[in-house]
């Protein structure tokens, strides 16, 4: 990409003012993610006992038994919620970043694939799985995935994987079909198209075609697509750990520290489940705007403004 | 001289209809867009292909560069069956499109797009591709520096001389030009002619230029092969075609540039649209719009006619032509 064609596509992108807000929050929550460890107050397992005469939980800005002072209160095992919700924040967000980037690069290499041998037996194959992972509405596969293979992670042989990663592996599951077929979608118009022939005269080997000259002319509508779905994906990460399908306990992660707030939602604390609902909502707002702003920069001529209209 | 690349009746049908259509109504919707084709292209010669918008003359050509495989028939190149062709021997045949624009991928600039043609060519040191490059643009009539150059910064004609010389980065024998001047204005369509032609020359490529532009065709052509539905109608030496004509088709394409000539006091004799190749007539498929089909008689109805000498380098497909290459309209 050239300087004049980028400096088009960042002022379009700054152009929108929700969308720069977007951005930013966008921004601060990976500053928060990155930098959990150092920003935590305290650490995630670390509990406190309430001072003489109180219960559990312990109240927004109120002193502990043993003196420290928890801006954010503590959850019903007396553990610190703004550390809680800084390591959440981290898990959340590990957990939609990669799985999304995931099924992003596996669905370019299935869709290119699939787009460039187009009628084959591969694509039948591959298209007809995918076909069937579609049936499933959205996160409901994600939720048969993870309560099938559990939250304590998944046995590959010698190795177990984390817990984190059994939830990454599901939402790519779910995200991978329709990411491959917006590829596939988008190939098969450039895989018939002059300079493809004109590579294969020459002798260039598929795999070099399908790498080199196909998939940098078919990449917009999946990148559009994949950040569009990151919003999806801390919503899906959240909502799993609200249904206890989230990583295993102490680990903290948004949903599961807003599922724990419940347990007091018909007592005197009622409010407690605001700061983490508001800090999911924040989220997954932050990510929604940032992705439609990237679609309105790469697709210009999709704009939600006129589509409304 | 030898045959560099021939086909013997070669076929190529497209389905039109689709399996489940296939299925329900038992009929095959086949477009015959080249129906048996004979035609032979010796080394260094370049041959014209005419014809009208949907003739089959890019099958054809697709089917020589191999970018198709026929239904039936075989193409040969230097005596060997391209299907079981080796990819060495392959790269010696390439393809000039007709939308120089659609050719070559926009992501690339000329240098990129140069370089892997050249790489392909053997090993050579950074220096040694940078001055193939630089000599290849200067054979094609571009200055060095339009190497860092993208395909949107190029005209219509640039863009057809990076083309071609990505083709000749590969040293092909045989060049099938697919309407390459069809997407440019007059005086780029002449400066490509000449190149084409020249480059033709000096090196001994083979052409194979496909056109509806007959003035185009003249210009370049040692031989031309009249097309009409998927068959060659007359094939003969430019000069003997031109002032000569035998098929009644030829002669209407030829009056067609004739009533451009306010001198000229020859009138059309070609109307109406080509026929569907879905449905081709029966007997000579060009009865339908034949000026001299009543002469002839209802035999043009009946059965299609062979494509037969007239001379030694001239065939024709037409009854008007019986056995000796009299016509038999004028002897009557």
């Amino acid at each position: 990409m050239n300087k004049a064609r980028f400096r088009i596509l960042w002022n379009r992108f700054i152009g929108d003012k929700l969308v720069v807000l977007g951005g930013v929050i966008a921004l601060l929550f990976l500053v928060i993610a990155v930098f959990g460890p150092q920003l935590a107050p305290f650490g995630f397992a670390q509990q406190f006992r309430a001072a003489a005469g109180e219960l559990l939980p312990i109240d927004v800005m109120s002193t502990t038994a043993t003196g420290e002072r928890l801006l954010l209160g503590s959850d019903s095992l007396g553990r610190d919620m703004l550390s809680r919700l800084i390591y959440g924040t981290r898990t959340t967000l590990v957990i939609s970043i990669s799985s999304v980037s995931m099924a992003t690069i596996l669905a370019i290499f299935l869709g290119s694939l699939t787009g460039y041998f187009q009628g084959s037996l591969f694509d039948e194959i591959v298209m007809r799985l995918i076909d069937a992972l579609l049936t499933f509405p959205g996160i409901l596969l994600a939720v048969i995935l993870v309560a099938a293979w559990g939250t304590q992670g998944i046995k590959i042989g010698p190795i177990t994987t984390t817990p984190e990663l059994t939830i990454v592996f599901a939402l790519v599951f779910t995200f991978t079909p329709r990411l491959t077929r917006t590829m596939r979608g988008s190939t098969i118009p450039q895989a018939h198209r002059a300079y493809i022939k004109a590579a294969q005269l020459m002798g260039m080997p598929f795999w070099r075609i399908i790498a080199f000259e196909l998939t940098p002319n078919c990449l917009t509508a999946v990148i559009i697509q994949a950040t569009t779905y990151l919003g999806l994906a801390v919503f899906s990460t959240a909502g799993l750990g609200f249904l206890g399908l989230g990583p295993a306990e102490p680990q903290p992660e948004l949903g599961k520290i807003l599922a724990r707030t419940q347990e007091y939602f018909l007592n005197r604390q009622f409010w407690h489940i605001f700061i983490p609902g508001f800090t999911i909502s924040l989220l997954v707002f932050a990510f929604s705007v940032l992705g439609d702003g990237i679609r309105n920069v790469l697709d210009p001529e999709f704009r939600f403004e006129e589509a409304d209209v | 001289m030898a045959a560099l690349i021939e086909t013997e009746s070669v076929k190529r049908y497209y389905a039109s209809s689709s399996w489940l259509q296939r299925l329900l109504l038992l009929r095959a919707n086949e477009i015959q867009a080249v129906d048996g084709v004979t035609l032979r292209i010796d080394e260094g010669e370049i041959v014209g292909l005419v014809g009208e918008s949907g003739c089959g003359k890019t099958t054809l050509g697709w089917l020589l560069a191999g970018l198709v495989q026929p239904t039936e028939g075989a193409v040969r190149y230097r005596g060997r069956s391209l299907a079981s062709i080796d990819t060495e021997t392959r790269k010696k045949i390439q393809l000039l499109f007709q939308y120089p624009r659609e050719s070559l991928n926009p992501r690339h600039n000329v240098r990129t797009i140069l370089s892997y043609p050249i790489r392909k060519m053997g090993y050579m040191a950074h220096t040694e591709i940078t001055a193939r490059l630089h000599s290849l643009l200067d054979m094609v009539g571009l200055p060095a520096h339009y190497a860092d150059r993208y395909s949107f910064q190029l005209s219509g004609g640039e863009l057809q001389r990076v083309a071609l010389a990505r083709t000749l980065a590969l040293e092909p024998e045989f060049i099938v030009c697919d309407e390459p001047t069809s997407a440019v204005d007059m005086n780029v369509k002449v400066q490509i002619l000449k190149l084409l032609s020249d480059i033709s020359r000096e090196k001994g490529i083979s052409l194979l230029f496909i056109s509806h532009d007959l003035s185009a065709v003249r210009f370049i052509a040692d031989r031309i092969c009249v097309m009409y539905l998927g068959k060659v109608v007359e094939q003969a030496p430019a000069r003997q075609l031109f002032e000569h004509p035998h098929h009644p088709y030829t002669m209407a394409l030829l009056d067609a540039i004739a009533d451009l000539d306010p001198e000229s006091t020859r009138k059309a004799s070609l109307q109406g649209q080509p026929p569907s190749p879905l449905a081709p007539p029966a007997g000579c498929r060009f009865h339908p719009r034949c000026a001299y089909q009543e002469q002839v008689g209802s035999i043009c109805r009946q059965r299609g006619p062979h494509l037969q000498p007239l001379s030694t380098d001239h065939h024709v497909r037409c009854f008007l032509y019986p056995e000796n290459g009299q016509n038999i309209a004028l002897v009557q």
